[in-house]
């Protein structure tokens, strides 16, 4: 028998085993996770060549599906919106008859520059950065800025004509 | 002569039967207190074995009371959720047979079932419907234990069991609803596991490991169909276990007081 009445022989072992167990738990929910968490490979390519940045037109704006992204003009700068809805991420197409970005999940409105109309999103829509190399325009859809606080609209480009989503979202 | 006959082969079966009755094969399956049993009497000490002793009574209690089987009070909404569950393990089951959970194939593979399997819409509807159903009578089944108080001392426990249930049938309910992967699945899982990327801390990871890319695509079809037919089933079907078991353990069936 053991001097130390603390830690018999039985709860060293049962010790032991909770140990052994917990360590078995561990690996298996590190090695869980790791088997589960996608591999870098799926997420979007880092850069996307675009196209020149003369390209762009004055109003109305341009598809670039490989950056989920469109280019649109804001003064001399041209700028990449993010098609994300900051609301809940559906993606926000751009409405050509009423020219603005319509959500249709939740029915949030944005003018040509992605700022807020109405609906429930809690700022403009987010921008990518883009760069030009060689004369043409690179957008690295990794790199996302929020959108901006709402506010007034610094555009006057109001709603050209009717919508593309119903009305009552 | 015609009796003789007859005669000759009702002592013929009966010889058989006896055979068959008494025989080690048949001992080995009944067991004590069967009805079907050699020698089986109408006693309560065999009645009661009946119950103790079958594989589809057991979890049923030896007596019951008679407000537990009088169907006004609790509706049998419990009852109809676990219905509608076996009914959605059948159908699903039959489904598994036409659905390859692909971006190729997944819509295809929805839009032929309807359309040139034999009873293949009738079997999709069925699993859709019932699925709504099932959300409709676990709510309701909630709703009438919280009314009758059922949910208090000793029945605390299972209350919380039933919680767990209820977010399972959800969880189940959401995870089919990406399968067919038409516009509204598609979009109402964007929106879904954007809410998932709300989840303080953990919400990036949990978000990307639901999708399994940084957005909707076949991979999340694959991931989601895996939640859908094994492991939600899996975990729904423990609980659910324990759930009757303790509804028996805690002293069956609430009753007006």
């Amino acid at each position: 028998m053991t001097h130390n009445d603390d830690l018999t022989r039985r709860r060293f072992l049962t010790r032991l085993w909770a140990a052994g167990g917990g360590l078995m738990a561990a690996a298996g929910a590190w090695t869980g996770w790791d088997l589960l968490r996608p591999s870098a490979a799926s997420s979007l390519s880092a850069q996307v060549k675009a196209l020149p940045p003369q390209a762009v037109p004055a109003t109305g704006v341009v598809e670039v599906k490989a950056a989920r992204a469109y280019l649109t003009r804001e003064g001399d700068q041209v700028v990449a919106l993010s098609w994300r809805c900051p609301h809940l991420g559906c993606r926000v197409p751009w409405c050509e008859s009423s020219q603005q970005f319509e959500c249709p999940c939740h029915g949030s409105l944005f003018n040509r520059v992605g700022e807020f109309r109405e609906g429930p999103s809690p700022r403009n829509m987010d921008r990518l950065s883009t760069t030009v190399v060689d004369g043409t325009l690179v957008i690295d859809p990794s790199n996302v800025t929020p959108g901006g606080p709402l506010g007034p609209e610094t555009i006057d480009e109001p709603p050209a004509g009717p919508r593309c989503i119903g009305e009552g979202h | 002569m015609a009796n003789g006959i007859v005669d000759k082969v009702k002592e013929q079966a009966t010889s058989i039967w006896g055979k068959v009755h008494g025989s080690q094969v048949a001992e080995s399956i009944l067991r004590p207190g069967s009805p079907f049993k050699k020698g089986y009497s109408d006693t309560p000490r065999n009645r009661s074995y009946v119950i103790m002793n079958n594989v589809l009574y057991h979890l049923h209690p030896v007596k019951v009371k008679r407000h537990g089987v009088r169907l006004s009070y609790t509706l049998c909404l419990g009852g109809i959720s676990f219905f509608l569950f076996i009914l959605l393990t059948i159908t699903g089951i039959f489904l598994m047979f036409y659905y390859a959970p692909t971006a190729e194939a997944a819509y295809v593979d929805v839009e032929a079932l309807s359309t040139s399997v034999a009873f293949g819409s009738l079997v999709r509807n069925m699993h859709r419907w019932g699925a709504h159903l099932m959300v409709l009578s676990v709510f309701l089944h909630m709703s009438r234990v919280f009314y009758h108080g059922a949910y208090k001392p000793p029945r605390e426990f299972n209350w919380v069991v039933g919680v767990i249930l209820l977010l399972l049938t959800l969880l189940l309910s959401f995870t089919g609803y990406l399968l067919p992967w038409d516009q509204l699945a598609l979009w109402a899982v964007t929106v879904g596991t954007n809410m998932a990327g709300f989840v303080p801390v953990f919400g990036d990871q949990v978000k990307f490991a639901l999708l399994g890319s940084v957005e909707v695509t076949g991979d999340t079809i694959l991931r989601w169909y895996v939640l859908h037919v094994l492991a939600f089933p899996f975990i729904i079907v423990i609980f659910m276990a324990v759930h009757f078991w303790r509804v028996r353990k805690d002293g069956g069936i609430s009753g007006p007081l």
